[in-house]
């Protein structure tokens, strides 16, 4: 006979068991009243006939047992056994099932929904080849290798050609511009966000086109034909997912580009992403361009270059370049690796939430083991019984493994049904896409659910066993003979129960103080003066089409532009209800400029400038162009001398304002108006100082800034405040047709209030806050229950005790303070544990979530005060105490008679 | 020589195969006829029929189908498979070959050692 037959035949009893049981007993019946009949013709009596062929047949169920075995479906049948009892007793144990199940789910559910978030974010691999080689190569200082992300700037034409030239690290390197670009469609304007990318560009990525080709060499040639390549959500938005898009033609900025390429979805990831892509040929003039700023540089490391060695090379290389251009204001190269930059300091964000999450995940695993655990006394007793009946131990595992694999699964399943709404409410919790990147791809992650899952089973798998390795264990007779003399839980098991309570403790203390002092410091956040007002206030973002207003460069100038800026500020304050308007390059709290060293006229120049060499912090100050009205629109005070004034045009002297920050640290001992400062390349004398406002983040102290105006040094890049005399989101509509009915292609971009730019200033703090805040509430949750059923159970366990105790004539006050002495016990040494381990985390927390230095000791300093630690600890502290004292006391009102004689 | 003898261990499996070769037989028969052919000599236990004939049944060496008794009761009747019939003259063999060597030890004499 076949494996197979075997099998074959194996199969078919397994699926026809209780057909099978039914032909058996009809069989083995059939058998007996035969032999009856024999017996009865042989001259005995009816019933004594029975009986003799009852005796002679022997036992009837252990033949049963002896014939399943014979066919091999015996495990089968003890396994659906013991899967039915499983059911039965979850059922049965409501209280266990109704805690213990959703527990678990809870704990299964939020860990898969944040990993799933944070694998989406941070551990996918970029859509590019082999992404661990490509890297960002910004203009700038080595600060940023510290952690602080302001201070790179783009780059130059110049300096990437001598890059190109010079260095042996990178297989190509490359560069793209941002350049909105206006794309005509049926005479209607649309501004779209574009990226204007040098030779090598596609190669450099190496990410295939979806459709088509990507741009090639035969793009950048001086006389090449205009060409793009779209975006996959372009191609799906204007060309409804057409095959045959490929050769067609759009207008872009008026002149007409062949499609040649589609790329695919989710190409790009970064926050920003950009709708087409055109080549840009730079010729020899533009190659020695040292003024024109805005590329993007990217380059492929060659294999087995790290991006450590990149920045050596670069180190060495940018010193040379500035000693060849000594008046090109060289700061030097930095190379950060193209994933670190596309997440940015997120990540960390992230890794706070994932840490808080485990800590969830491991409470609930300890309620669940220490349920299973109480369980496993319960039934101490019942496989004693067994035992002693000749239970194989295996046997008894096996059942064992029933149990927790079916509460395992149901809970597993609970758990897959949380995840998925978790990780959607995640999804709409965590803000907008241009901060985290890639959020459009968080799915739930099931490999990380498997993972989980896997965890938990484990878990309750290992716990679940616990009454195999019972002392019972080998002798059953122990167990059973207890019966009545035991007055309390084995040491060993109360000591379990101890560290369950007391590991709780620690976890649930460590999230909650965390959640404290987030939420603490978010809402001192919210009390921060930002040194403006921001009501009433309406900005937005204006980007001049180059294709209309001409093409424009920090320190060229463009009189169109300026005189469509001056335009627009007339013709938006003679609207109705506004009061002032205000220009600006960048907005507070939205947008900064990166910052420049400082020269003052008749001192020393900082020793390191034109050297190759960083200039310190402290000698830079941060930049910023804007119109006479600019400080008026956002009200803030001046403290000395005047403001700019409308005069102080492009004929009269330079001037600028500064503000406090500026005036303190470079004249601490002097009045700086009237001096002569040079910041980047201009050269003014001061007329005002303001007072300081909020520029960066709300939390981070005034940096020097130095102001110009407009007039005199312009900028293409304008952001516009517009003060109003009622609501502003009233006139918002109002403000957008006037811009239309002057020049319909101009486009008004991000217009919101300078209140919502505040709140979403503080989205990471928000958020952070919350997350931790929901965490730390689901686990104080759990924790409370884990520690009530330790404690109820613990107290159960003594109920004889306390019935001896007081029969013999013990205080009942006595014996309270006796049951209430264990869990001080436990509640302190859980405190000092977890005030401990919140110490380190609060650590953690202030150096990697919040990473200026500035921001740090801020919350360093206030932020782990003492009081949350006290408070914490003093609440848990009471929730121990309630979770003793209920039972407790109702131990207490049980009679000694009943207590005693209770089983 | 009126004594019932216990069953060698491991025999009982070809005496099933031998009985149910003469022809179908519900279990209560199977221990008639092997009672009948051993002319009461043999102590079967009844109990242990059972698994005996479902362990020869998942071994595919015989087979059952459900028939009527001669008492008119349903029985279920076990008959001989092609490869329970080479299964049993390999046992029978096997058993004969053993039964001379043990029967050629016991008669030894001193002389022929």
């Amino acid at each position: 006979m076949t494996l197979w037959s075997r099998t074959r035949n194996w199969l078919r009893d397994v699926l026809r068991l209780s057909h099978l049981e039914n032909e058996m007993d009809v069989e083995l019946n059939a058998h007996i009243e035969a032999f009856t009949d024999d017996l009865i013709r042989s001259g005995l009596t009816p019933p004594e006939a029975r009986r003799r062929a009852r005796i002679e047949f022997g036992s009837i169920e252990q033949t049963k047992t002896d014939c399943r075995n014979a066919r091999g479906i015996n495990a089968v049948e003890t396994i659906l056994q013991d899967l039915r009892y499983a059911l039965r007793l979850q059922c049965r144990g409501c209280g266990f099932t109704a805690v213990a199940i959703p527990t678990l789910a809870l704990g299964i559910g939020a860990t898969t929904a944040i990993f799933s978030v944070v694998k989406a974010v941070i551990f996918n691999p970029l859509p590019f080849r082999q992404p661990e080689n490509l890297v960002h190569v910004w203009e700038g200082h080595e600060h940023y290798h510290r952690g602080d992300q302001a201070y790179f700037s783009s780059a130059r034409p110049g300096t990437l050609y001598d890059w190109r030239e010079q260095t042996q690290s990178f297989e190509n390197i490359t560069a793209y511009r941002w350049r909105p670009r206006l794309l005509t469609d049926n005479k209607q304007s649309e501004l779209v966000s574009a990226q204007e990318v040098y030779d090598q560009f596609f190669e450099t990525l190496g990410t295939p086109a979806f459709l088509g080709r990507a741009l090639d060499e035969s793009d950048y040639q001086p006389s090449a034909p205009h060409v793009v390549v779209i975006s996959n959500q372009m191609w799906m938005q204007r060309f409804g997912g057409d095959p045959a898009v490929i050769g067609r033609r759009i207008t872009l900025d008026r002149e007409s580009y062949e499609i040649v390429g589609v790329m695919p979805a989710g190409f790009y990831p970064a926050p920003d992403y950009p709708s087409v892509w055109t080549p840009h040929w730079a010729d020899q003039g533009e190659r020695e361009n040292r003024n024109l700023w805005g590329l993007f540089p990217v380059a492929r490391l060659k294999p087995g270059v790290t991006w450590q060695q990149a920045q050596i090379e670069l180190d060495v290389v940018s010193a040379r370049i500035s000693r060849d251009h000594p008046t090109s204001e060289s700061v030097g190269g930095v190379v950060v690796p193209m994933d670190a930059q596309l997440i940015g300091s997120s990540w960390k964000l992230l890794l706070l939430l994932a840490i808080g999450v485990i800590l969830l995940l491991l409470i609930a695993c300890v309620n669940v083991a220490n349920l299973l655990l109480a369980r496993a006394v319960d039934r101490e007793k019942e496989f004693a019984i067994r035992t002693a009946l000749g239970a194989r131990r295996v046997r008894l595992a096996l059942q064992l493994f029933m149990e927790s694999l079916v509460f395992a699964v149901v809970a597993g399943i609970v758990g897959i049904g949380v995840a998925a709404i978790g990780t959607r409410g995640l999804l709409t919790v965590l803000p907008r896409a241009a901060i985290l990147p890639r959020l459009d791809s968080v799915k739930v992650d099931f490999a990380a659910l498997a993972f989980v899952c896997a965890l938990t089973l484990l878990a309750s798998l290992l716990f679940g066993l616990i009454p195999l390795f019972s002392r019972s264990r080998n002798r059953p007779h122990d167990a059973l003979k207890s019966e009545g003399r035991a007055f309390s839980a084995g040491r060993g098991k109360r000591r379990l129960g101890e560290i369950f309570v007391v590991s709780e403790f620690t976890f649930s203390l460590v999230l909650l103080i965390l959640g404290v002092l987030l939420v603490q410091s978010f809402i001192r956040l919210q009390r921060v003066d930002p040194g403006f007002d921001a009501n009433n206030l309406l900005v937005f973002h204006l980007p001049v089409p180059e294709v209309n207003y001409g093409k424009y460069s920090y320190g060229e100038r463009n009189r169109r532009t300026e005189q469509l800026y001056e335009h627009l500020e007339r013709l938006l304050r003679d609207v109705p209800a506004v009061e002032s308007v205000g220009f600006a390059a960048g907005l507070p709290l939205k947008q900064g400029l990166s910052p420049s060293p400082v020269l003052i006229t008749g001192r020393e120049p900082p020793p390191e400038l034109g050297k190759g060499k960083d200039v310190p912090l402290q000698a830079q100050a941060s930049t910023r162009m804007v119109n006479p009205q600019y400080f008026h629109a956002l009200r803030v005070k001046l403290m000395s001398g005047r403001f700019f004034a409308e005069r102080d045009n492009a004929d009269a002297p330079k001037i600028a304002m500064v503000n406090e920050a500026f005036a303190h640290r470079f004249f601490p001992n002097e009045d700086p108006i009237g001096k002569e400062v040079t910041v980047w390349f201009a050269k003014t004398t001061i007329v005002g100082v303001v007072a300081d406002f909020k520029a960066n983040a709300l939390d981070q102290k005034a940096m020097p800034e130095i102001f110009w105006s407009m007039r005199q040094i312009p900028s293409p890049n304008a952001w516009i405040m517009v003060r109003t005399k009622v609501d502003s989101s009233v006139l918002a509509e109002t403000l957008r047709q006037k811009i239309r009915q002057f020049d319909p292609d101009l486009p008004v971009m991000e217009m919101q209030s300078m209140s919502d730019v505040i709140t979403d200033s503080t989205w990471l703090k928000r958020l952070s806050a919350t997350l931790i805040g929901v965490v730390a509430v689901l686990a104080i949750l759990l924790a409370a229950i884990g520690i009530y059923s330790v404690m109820s159970y613990s107290v159960s366990q003594r109920k004889k005790e306390v019935g001896i105790r007081i029969a013999f004539g013990a205080n009942r006050r006595d014996v309270l303070g006796l049951i209430m002495g264990q869990t001080y016990r436990l509640a302190i040494l859980g405190c000092v544990l977890g005030c401990a381990a919140a110490l380190l985390a609060g650590h953690l927390a202030t150096h990697t979530v919040y990473i200026s230095p500035d921001q740090a000791s801020s919350l360093a300093q206030d932020g782990l005060s003492p009081v949350a630690f006290v408070l914490c600890s003093l609440f848990l502290f009471g929730i121990a105490i309630g979770a003793t004292l209920i039972p407790a006391r109702r131990a207490l009102r049980v009679d000694p008679v009943v207590a005693l004689q209770d089983e | 020589m009126n004594q019932q003898l216990d069953l060698l261990q491991g025999t009982l499996d070809m005496l099933i195969l031998k009985a149910v070769s003469l022809g179908p037989l519900h279990g209560y028969g199977v221990l008639l006829r092997i009672q009948q052919i051993s002319k009461e000599r043999l102590e079967i236990q009844q109990g242990s029929l059972y698994p005996a004939l479902y362990r020869l049944e998942h071994q595919g060496w015989i087979s059952s189908e459900w028939g009527e008794s001669e008492n008119k009761r349903k029985a279920k009747y076990y008959r001989l498979t092609a490869s329970g019939k080479r299964r049993f003259q390999i046992e029978a063999e096997k058993w004969n070959r053993m039964a001379d060597v043990i029967a050629g030890i016991l008669r030894a004499t001193p002389e022929e050692v």
